[in-house]
């Protein structure tokens, strides 16, 4: 088993990479607008949202669980936080990252009690609350928008910032988006790498009873893995909020699908323990290149999807195959070779 | 070599119980481990071994009276952290190591618990680690990922990591059972290093060669009962078994008595990796044992002949045909049938109830008009509960609420039912009590005599002397020798399964 | 009989749940809950749902999880309502019944193949259940908005609304093909061979290939049944809405994965019966249309469900532990 799966695991990056590099090629081929830096950056401001969640989504199921409650988490914090900025016209972009923060970390400590504490399975834990969350904003919100005219001015110009930019030209600089999602891949890495705490949720997820008799409360790691993603939504929220100006309680639905598809062409597997954020930038980088390839290439948006979805089948079933192959060819049996004996 | 000297001892318990609600587990515990031995732990399994390592590493609380005196000194309350403190390592049967991390971190984790570094201290990690494992004398990779090394090798990280506190005992529990012959030795080297360096070891195994091998004096233990020590070199494996089991039992050889023509011919397969050239002929009647060391490749043969594990070359020929199951169920309509090693995992069902289970090869002959015929079903699950004397007699009780060895009779009867003509059972009598055992090899027999071709594999020589007509032993994906059943000895196998040939002078 | 309600305490409970509920909605609103007219709207509402979650149920009984399930039944739809509105080309075409017998032929046979793939990748390749049908999801969602360019397809015969607006007496069509799908499951499923691997499956794969059965079809056999209930659903909401589209129904998937769950199958498979869910849907449908007659905003429902699901879980969780503390002071 050894060496193979160790090819099949240390290599995941590389091999995520590499696939990233023949999409890029692919698509400069297509159009060669695809590899400008005006576009590259575009792609990230669109995409920051979904990549700041991933990194929640990825301590979630480094513990083995799965959090089918990103839709709810983020859109009650954009709602929240969207009221808030349109009956007070309060623009302190800080304070509106805080309140967000704090309700991502209560609304992910609920879903960690309920599958640490309660033992509920994760996938339904999660959906409880996405079903409690959307029918309580459906309900508040009736569904509708609150739009750029009722937020405060300031919100929508944060969204637009941009560091660098040269005001003669239209689009140029980097997008603060990018910086905060630069910013959470750090804080996530440096959490995963080279804190105790992020060391803790990686042993846990590959072996809970030895976490547990070394010592590590698994259900504390747990409810933090949760707690974490929540305030990566609430993160999000905020600034997918200030990049839209305006607050659609339905722009979530089936968001989750985008985060988890994401994190596991990452390379994460899903079984807990395995899964770096390294590998989370290049899956949430291949899902984002992929989709906006295709709309350079001039592929419709319904074609996209077909596209995306194949993809991630194809990767999850390559992997398969060669994990099965690998172990067929296992040696199990150390075959004393024939020479020995005659000799 | 050992030393009489009551300053040496390390630990000792004075009578050590242990109840848990309804069951008592241990009973009035005395025994003690020296600095600087090796003490063999021995019982069958359900005896109260690992009730006891869970005393010792503070994971139990003895019941109130135990007195456990550590260094000359009485510990109060052995809490996980006091155990750990005054150098109680245990190195659990699964080493509880963590697959996705690297070895170093493996090894030195629980310092930076302990030393509650938020932030993790690398520096501190590679030199703790590479200490660890110089105490050792190995040579493993620190940065590779530890579910990447052999089994061999995470038992070594096992290890390191005990030694990275100042371990004064090491538990080991099973720490053989998955370790080829080779590395096998290696770990008795280094644990004889480790005992020259004063360390204290409990060492727990199934295996009595090993235990000769390795310990200085053993301790039997008995339903939770402290039976006796004896010094390795005053004793003899007869008597160590007799203390294990209550009475010293050698079952008798039983003969086939109804041999008949060859129903099952093998000749010269191979599989890369897994068994090489292997050879032999099955008679109705007949019981073929199987036997050889852990990795030999004894069940990677058989499980060829039930369609798991297909052969790369060579020929298969049951009742003049040639065969080649790709699949468990080609091998099934064969009339091939096979009880897996671990029932547990292969054999059972769990959450389903005895009647399901036992029941689950046949049930196509259950349907009626489309549909199952539960009543048919139930009938012949009480029938086959009865031809096997499973107990409790309920078909409806769930299967993992049955006994080890009930458990095991109804895998067995899962296959008898199918009316195979090769029976093909792979370590029987694994982990189930002495009674069931018997009663288990009583019923191979009883069905080889009526006709049934039965193929064991085991690993314990006295189950397969007690009832092979003729025995095969494989050694390094080859069958290495052949005996008659009737007059081979454990030596002789044992001989055969250890070196080249058997020939003398080469080393396994 | 004590066995019986042993096994089956959940379901009990559930039915009690149903029962009460019931008798709360008929005394919160007297003389409107409780009435034929009520029952005949909950009818025809609960039918595609309740054959949906039959179908995610099947699955998630071997330990999986088909979150495709609503896009295969809006692809199967989609490309039958295609086909059914060409031939009867606005009255010109083909007469009403051989239209819609090629058009139901059709459903199942597209979600025949939608199942085909999400089981080949699951029983064949290995992958995790999960991940097939995210895929699949994107996959299928993207042919049928292909397909449609994301508007809705309509132009059948008369006859078609038929199937969903239609009543026998005073009982819905949708209520009577509901009840022959609950049949015809529960024969299948718990009555035959087929049904009886696929519980042990869902309990452990490896023990139940050893025994000799081709896991590898059941498990395909699964996927394509839990297609095809989709499918049947798929044509009773295009026949309710007299259209097909893409992102009709998008709420049932988990809706279904919930009404599973509630009604006691794990979700790590090996467990479950047809009637569980059976039931869990019907509490879904009383609390729904009971909101809906007590001028409850309907999202409160979304509400209600996730609470039960949440608490029933908890419950369980809560009465498993007292029961094994009861065993161990048994045994004492």
């Amino acid at each position: 088993m050894s060496e193979k799966i160790k090819r099949a695991l240390g290599n995941k990056e590389a091999s995520v990479f590499i696939i990233l590099i023949a999409v890029v090629l692919i698509a400069t081929i297509f159009n060669p607008a695809f590899l400008t830096f005006g576009n590259i950056m575009d792609v990230m401001k669109g995409n920051a949202t979904l990549g700041i969640c991933s990194f929640g989504m990825l301590l979630i199921i480094l513990t083995g669980g799965i959090d089918a409650s990103v839709c709810g988490q983020l859109t009650l914090v954009c709602v929240v936080a969207g009221k808030i900025m349109a009956n007070t016209q309060f623009d302190n972009v800080i304070v509106y990252y805080l309140l967000g923060i704090a309700i991502g970390a209560f609304t992910g400590m609920l879903n960690g009690l309920m599958v640490a504490r309660l033992d509920l399975p994760p996938i339904i834990a999660t959906l409880g609350l996405d079903s409690v969350l959307m029918g309580f904003l459906k309900y508040y919100t009736n569904g509708t928008w609150i739009n750029a005219k009722e937020l405060p001015p300031k919100i929508g110009q944060i969204g637009l910032f941009r560091f660098f930019a040269d005001p003669n030209v239209n689009g140029s600089g980097v997008p603060l988006q990018l910086l905060l999602y630069i910013l959470t891949a750090a804080l996530t890495w440096f959490l995963l790498n080279r804190m105790l705490l992020g060391r803790s949720i990686m042993a846990m997820g590959g072996s809970r009873v030895g976490a547990e008799r070394i010592g590590l409360n698994a259900k504390n790691l747990t409810t933090f893995a949760y707690m974490y993603a929540g305030m990566m939504y609430g993160f999000a929220a905020i600034t997918y909020t200030c990049a839209m100006n305006s607050v659609d309680p339905n722009a979530f639905l089936g968001f989750e699908m985008d985060v988890i598809g994401a994190v596991v062409l990452g390379g994460a597997l899903m079984t807990g323990g395995q899964g770096s954020v390294l590998g989370t930038v290049l899956g949430m980088l291949l899902f984002a290149f992929i989709s906006n390839g295709l709309t350079l290439a001039h592929i419709s948006a319904y074609w996209q999807n077909i596209i995306v979805g194949a993809i991630i089948l194809l990767a999850v079933s390559f992997d398969m195959i060669k994990l099965h192959r690998e172990e067929r060819l296992q040696t199990k049996v150390d075959i004393e070779p024939k020479e020995a004996i005659a000799r | 070599m050992v030393k009489q000297n009551g300053s040496d001892v390390f630990i000792s318990l004075k009578n050590v119980s242990k109840t848990f609600p309804g069951v008592k587990a241990l009973t009035d515990i005395n025994f003690d481990v020296r600095k600087g031995e090796v003490h063999g732990l021995i019982g069958e399994n359900g005896a109260g071994k690992s009730t006891l390592i869970k005393v010792l590493a503070g994971v139990h609380q003895p019941d109130p009276g135990a007195e456990i005196i550590i260094d000359g000194e009485r510990v109060e309350q052995l809490t996980p952290t006091e155990s750990m403190r005054r150098g109680i390592m245990v190195i659990y049967q699964d080493f509880s190591l963590f697959p996705t991390l690297t070895v170093k971190e493996n090894i030195a984790f629980s310092e930076q618990i302990d030393k509650k570094r938020r932030i993790i201290n690398w520096k501190e990690i590679e030199e703790t680690s590479k200490r660890a494992l110089g105490i050792l004398g190995v040579d493993i990779d620190l940065n590779a990922k530890l579910g990447s090394l052999s089994t061999a090798k995470q038992q070594l990280v096992a290890i390191a990591r005990a030694l990275v506190y100042d371990a004064k005992l090491l538990v080991m529990d099973e720490p053989t059972s998955a370790l080829s012959s080779g590395e096998v030795q290696h770990l008795f080297k280094i644990m004889n290093d480790l005992k020259a360096r004063g360390l204290g070891i409990i060492f727990i195994s199934h295996k009595l060669d090993e235990l000769f091998a390795i310990c200085d004096r053993m301790s039997v233990i008995r339903d939770g009962h402290y039976i006796g020590m004896r010094n390795n070199g005053e004793t003899t494996t007869g008597e160590i078994i007799a203390m294990m089991v209550g009475r010293e039992i050698v079952e008798e050889h039983v003969g086939g008595t109804n041999i008949g023509d060859v129903i099952l011919e093998v000749k010269g397969i191979s599989k890369r990796g897994n068994y090489d050239d292997v050879s032999f002929k099955l008679r109705k009647g007949e019981v073929l044992g199987i036997t050889g060391l852990v990795g030999a490749g004894r069940t990677e043969t058989v499980r060829a002949l039930f369609g798991l594990n297909p052969p790369e070359s060579g020929e298969m020929i049951l009742e003049g045909k040639h065969i080649n199951p790709k699949s468990p169920a080609e091998a099934q309509a064969l009339g091939i049938a096979f009880v897996p090693e671990s029932r547990l995992t292969e054999g059972l069902v769990l959450q389903q109830d005895a009647e399901s289970n036992i029941t689950l090869s046949i049930l196509k002959n259950f349907v009626k008009g489309g549909l199952l015929d539960f009543k048919a079903r139930n009938k012949r699950a009480v029938e086959l509960i009865e031809q096997l004397n499973v107990k409790p007699p309920y078909p409806a009780m769930q299967i993992s609420k049955f006994s080890g060895g009930n458990q095991q009779k109804v895998v067995v009867a899962k296959w008898l039912a199918t009316n195979p003509k090769v029976l093909i059972v792979d370590e029987p009598t694994n982990g189930i009590d002495i009674g069931a055992k018997t009663e288990i090899h009583a019923l191979l027999r009883r069905l080889a005599d009526e006709g049934m071709a039965v193929i064991m594999v085991s690993s314990e020589l006295p189950e397969i002397l007690s009832i092979s007509d003729r025995v095969l032993v494989m050694r390094r994906g080859r069958i290495n020798g052949e005996f008659d059943g009737a007059t081979a000895t454990q030596e002789a196998i044992m001989e055969k399964a250890v070196m080249a040939g058997g020939g003398k002078g080469a080393t396994a | 009989m004590k066995e019986h309600f042993k096994k089956n305490a959940h379901q009990y409970r559930l039915l009690g749940l149903l029962v009460i509920l019931m008798l709360v909605m008929g005394a919160l609103a007297p003389g409107k809950f409780l009435t034929v007219r009520n029952f005949k709207n909950m009818g025809f509402q609960m039918a595609e749902f309740g054959i949906l979650a039959i179908g995610m149920s099947v699955v998630i009984m071997t330990g999986g999880i088909n979150l495709s399930i609503v896009n295969s039944a809006m692809l199967a739809s989609i490309v039958s309502a295609m086909a059914m509105r060409a031939l009867y080309n606005g009255g010109e075409g083909m007469a009403d019944i051989p239209v819609i017998l090629i058009g139901l032929l059709i459903t199942i046979a597209v979600a025949i193949v939608c199942g085909a793939i999400n089981g080949f990748f699951v029983a064949y390749i290995g992958v995790l259940p999960i991940l097939v049908t995210l895929g699949t999801q994107t996959v299928f969602d993207g042919i049928s908005l292909n397909i449609t360019r994301g508007s809705g397809v309509s132009g059948f015969p008369k006859l078609f609304q038929q199937i969903g607006a239609g009543t026998l007496g005073e009982i819905p069509y949708t209520i009577l093909i509901y009840i022959v799908v609950i049949v015809v499951a529960y024969l299948m499923i718990e009555r035959s061979r087929w049904g009886i691997s696929i519980y042990m499956v869902g309990g452990n794969e490896k023990a139940t290939r050893f025994s000799g059965i081709n896991t590898k079809k059941t498990v395909m056999g699964v996927y394509i049944f839990s297609a095809v209930a989709a499918g049947l659903a798929g044509i009773l909401m295009t026949s309710r809405y007299n259209s097909a589209k893409a992102d009709y129904g998008s709420s049932y998937t988990m809706q279904a994965v919930a009404a599973t769950v509630l009604g006691g199958t794990s979700i790590n498979g090996g467990s479950g019966h047809v009637l569980g869910t059976v039931i869990a849907v019907a509490i879904i449908q009383v609390i729904s249309s009971g909101f809906n007659i007590l001028k409850i905003n309907r999202n409160f429902t979304d509400i209600a469900t996730g609470l039960i699901l949440v608490g029933v879980l908890a419950m369980n969780h809560f009465l498993a532990k007292g029961a094994s503390r009861r065993i161990r002071a048994e045994v004492k």
